[in-house]
This record gives structure tokens, sequence and C-alpha cells, in this order.
């Protein structure tokens, strides 16, 4: 009861998530949905992931000091991204929808919802990606320059070698971004179920799909459910597995019967 | 370098003047007392934001008191709990609900919220239920900013807080006056994410252009009006869509650099 007290909201949410989990589970049923909504998505979002890393890896290396820029580069860099950040995703849809769909003519499209995505992405990779270099940014790169190497070949190459699983994790983290965002592609991607066998070809996002069985098909909210289930154990997978598979690599190789401290004693 | 950081910035930024562009496009076009009035009517050429408007401010203004009492609550205890098993299982619950897909929560609260709504009166969608499920969305997203904040504060005036024995009233009050700037960041990224939120809205409103009477009636938001007509807008209809984009994107840009600047200002 003293727990209780004390967590009382921790204890709610704890309670609202058991609701959430239950509310999804019970007969799967998939009759409406195709395996071009699958693969859609998948193209999208990774495809999304894919075009935004390097701008926003260069604009991190900014941001973390690994390149030597002017004072006002540095802050108007962080004032796009500070305001990006903030943007919500409708606003970004619509810059989408008159962009892409309309000036450049790519219409509802696979590759409309890919660089819509792209502005989505943009500011929250940039932010992890200045995480991740922030801290090897003095040390390592001094190290580097008595190396005679660049800072963008230690950008490309170095830190790609040193922090290979910190960075897998930062592109999951990208990809589980891109997967949940759906009012910014909903205005770009269009809503056929077809596979698509282009990028100029009209998709269905699989989060559209589910407002779409949601809210306009009759007798879909059963359906809804089923996909909602999918995309949580996906991105429960998606954020989760590369931790625990990263945390057990690392204790196994701690727990490697060669100590290098009782061979030096 | 320089360049092509500037590029990459000049490109980004500029994306966000085009539904301003858009925006003055129709301001230019149609007369003020149209877009001013409460009466939103394509087919009959007026535009007024009057309603969807007023429907964003009140979902904000029943919003985001709560979503920051109840983000704090939750940062407050997963901080000063002692219980190490308890904090780990708060930050996951926190983390999980705040990478959720708001269309799921949306399917969620249609399939548990709703029903109960509708037992207290209306349809169900309502004011009421999109605020508590935007409240219960959210809160975990800004309980884990506030928590950082609280923990750096924390540790740096710690032992001051444990000497005075103060009571957690008192705590919150001397971290509201010690993080001020900070706090005004938070306040702003919590109202960036109610004003944007357009799915959950969009499945819980009702999307009706009324002005509730009561927490139990359907509204309608500005975001939601644009994302329901904009596949089939043309003309000055769309124009009018971008009007209402520009007008959000202009608060929210403007909202953004208040907080930076006063949050450089304090560093």
């Amino acid at each position: 009861m003293k727990l209780l007290s004390r967590h009382i909201f921790i204890v709610l949410y704890a309670l609202l998530t058991i609701s959430l989990v239950l509310t999804f589970t019970g007969k799967l049923v998939f009759s409406r949905t195709t395996a071009g909504v699958f693969v859609g998505t998948l193209i999208a979002t990774v495809g999304a992931t894919i075009v935004a890393t390097v701008p926003a890896y260069l604009l991190a290396g900014i941001l973390a000091g690994v390149f030597r820029v002017p004072a006002w580069v540095e802050r108007f860099a962080l004032m796009i991204c500070y305001v990006l950040a903030g943007m919500p995703s409708i606003i970004l849809g619509v810059i989408g929808f008159i962009v892409f769909c309309h000036w450049l003519g790519f219409g509802w499209s696979l590759l409309s919802a890919i660089l819509t995505l792209v502005l989505v992405l943009f500011p929250n990779l940039i932010a992890a990606f200045v995480q991740l270099l922030k801290p090897i940014s003095g040390r390592y790169q001094e190290l580097a320059r008595s190396l005679s190497i660049g800072p963008l070949e230690f950008m490309f190459r170095s830190v790609p070698r040193y922090k290979a699983a910190e960075m897998g994790e930062l592109l999951i983290f990208g990809w589980t971004r891109a997967l949940g965002d759906t009012a910014a592609v909903m205005l770009t991607c269009g809503t056929l179920l077809d596979m698509p066998k282009s990028v100029f070809d009209s998709v269905r996002l699989l989060n559209y799909h589910i407002y779409l069985l949601a809210m306009e098909v009759p007798g879909g909210m059963r359906e809804a459910r089923s996909l909602s289930f999918l995309v949580i154990v996906g991105l429960f997978v998606l954020l989760f597995a590369p931790r625990l598979i990263f945390n057990l690599w690392t204790s196994a190789r701690q727990r490697v019967p060669f100590n290098t401290e009782e061979v030096n004693a | 370098m320089s360049t092509v950081i500037v590029l990459i910035c000049l490109v980004f930024g500029s994306l966000l003047l085009i539904p301003l562009w858009h925006g003055a496009e129709f301001f230019l076009q149609v007369p003020a007392l149209s877009w001013m009035s409460m009466q939103w009517a394509p087919d009959l050429n007026v535009y007024g934001f009057g309603v969807p408007l007023i429907g964003s401010t009140l979902l904000i203004v029943a919003t985001l008191p709560l979503t920051l009492a109840l983000g704090w609550v939750l940062a407050f205890q997963t901080v000063e709990t002692t219980n190490t098993n308890v904090r780990a299982v708060a930050i996951a619950l926190m983390q999980t609900w705040a990478s959720l897909p708001s269309v799921v929560v949306g399917v969620w609260a249609i399939s548990t919220m709703l029903p109960a709504i509708r037992e207290l009166g209306g349809s169900g969608y309502s004011l009421l239920a999109t605020s508590i499920a935007l409240t219960v969305f959210i809160a975990p997203s800004c309980a884990l900013l506030l928590m950082q904040s609280y923990g750096e504060y924390r540790a740096a005036h710690g032992d001051l807080e444990r000497a005075l024995n103060l009571t957690a009233w008192e705590k919150t009050v001397y971290f509201v006056k010690g993080c001020g700037s900070e706090l005004t960041h938070i306040v702003n990224y919590t109202f960036c994410r109610l004003f944007g939120e357009t799915l959950i809205v969009l499945m819980l409103s009702g999307n009706m252009l009324q002005i509730p009477g009561s927490p139990f009636d359907g509204f309608r938001t500005l975001t939601a009006t644009v994302a329901l007509e904009i596949a089939y807008a043309t003309g000055t209809h769309e124009l009018a869509l971008y009007a209402i984009t520009a007008i959000g994107t202009i608060v929210l840009i403007g909202l953004l650099l208040f907080s930076r600047g006063r949050r450089h200002e304090t560093a």
C-alpha cells in the first residue's frame, strides 16, 4: 500500500500499459491487409533513414565540434535543427505535399513519402548523432589529428569502426521514428494497397492503413487492433533487441577467462 | 565544409517558408472579414478560421496543464524513489509510451476510453476523450525531459534539500524558480506536441465544425482541418489550408525561437 501511494502514477502507467496490450491481444485478423502495405512501409522507412543519415551526420559533426566552422555557421545550423525538431509532423507533411507531390511532380508516391519522412527524421537523427559524437570528439580527434587523420576521415572511417554498435542502434532508432510517424506521410504516400513497382507508385503505409481501418472501413477495427499489436511487437523488438544482444555480447566478452591483470601480475 | 553545411541548412530552413509564402497569397486574396469569421464553408467560398482555431485553443487550454502536471508527478516520483527497480520500470514504461505511434494510442483510446465516456454522455467523440488520450500519450515524453532537468537540479541541490527537509511541494516550487528557462523550453515543447498532434485528434474529436459547449461535445482543430481536407482541396480552398499551416508555423517558430533565446541567455 505504501509503495502504491508513493508510486501511484507509475503504477497507473503500468496499468495503462497492461490495458494497451490486452486491448490488442485476441484473434489476429489480416484479411484487408496486403503484402504491398508491408513492402511499401519497409521501403519508405528504411529509404528515409538511409537518405537522412548522411546530411544529419555531417551537421551533427559541426554541432559536436568535429568540424571547425565559423561561429555564425554553427549558430545557424543549431537554430535550423532546433526549429525543425519542434515542427509537428503535419506541418512537415504539408510542406512535403507542396514540394514533392506538386512542385516536383512526384504525386502521391513512395518517393514523396520517403522525402517527407527525411524531413521528419533529420532533426531527430542530428540530436542522436550529436550525443554519440560529443564524448569522443575532443580526446579522440586530437589523437586522430596527430595521426594526420582529417575530420571527414575521422567521421566516416574512425567513428563507425569505434562506435559501430551505437551507430546501428541510432539507425534503428531513426527507423522506428519513421515507422511511428503517420501524420506526415498520410498527405504524401497515397492509399493504394498494391505492391509498389517503382518509387513513383502510390502506396499505403502501415500506420495510415491502421487509421483508415479504424476510422473509414466498416468493421475494420478488429484488423486495426491486430495490426497495432503487430506494430507494438515490431517496435519492441527493434528498440530493445539490439540493446539486449549488445549487452549479452559485451557480458560474454567480459566473461572470457583470459584476464590481462592476472597475466601482468 | 562551411558552404556544404550552410547549403544543407538553407535547403531545410527554406522549406519552412513555403507554407508562409502560400499563406500570404491567401491573406492577400481573401478579405480579412472572411477568414476572421466563424463560418468554414469552402463550397460558399467562406473560409473563417474561428471555429477550428477555438477548437485548437480549447484543446491546448484543457490539455497543457494536465500533461505538464502528470509529466511532473511522474518525473518527480521516478527521480525521488530510492527503489532502483521501480525507477528502471518507470523509465522503461515512459520510454515505451514515448515511442508508441499515435495511431496505436488512438486505436486503444477508441476501444477502451470512448465506451466509458459514452456512458457519461454524448457520442464519446469529444473534447474530454481527446484531452485525456493526449495527456496519457504526451505526459511520458514530457516526464522524460523533466526528469533530465530535475535530475541535474537535484544533483546540484540535493544535499541542501535534504538538510532543509523540504516537502515535495517546496521542492517543486524551488525547482520551478531555479530552472525557469529549462521549464519554458519543456512547456513550449509540450505546446508544440499538443498543437501538432493530428492522428489522435482526428480519431477522437469527432471532427465537428462547432464550438464545443461542454467537454462531451465534438470539435475540430486547425491541424485536423488540414489533414481532412487537403487531399481534395483546390484553388482558394487549398490556399486556405496552407494559410492554416502558415499560422501554425509562425506560432511554433516564434515559440521555439523564444525558448531557445531564453535558454541561450541562461547558459
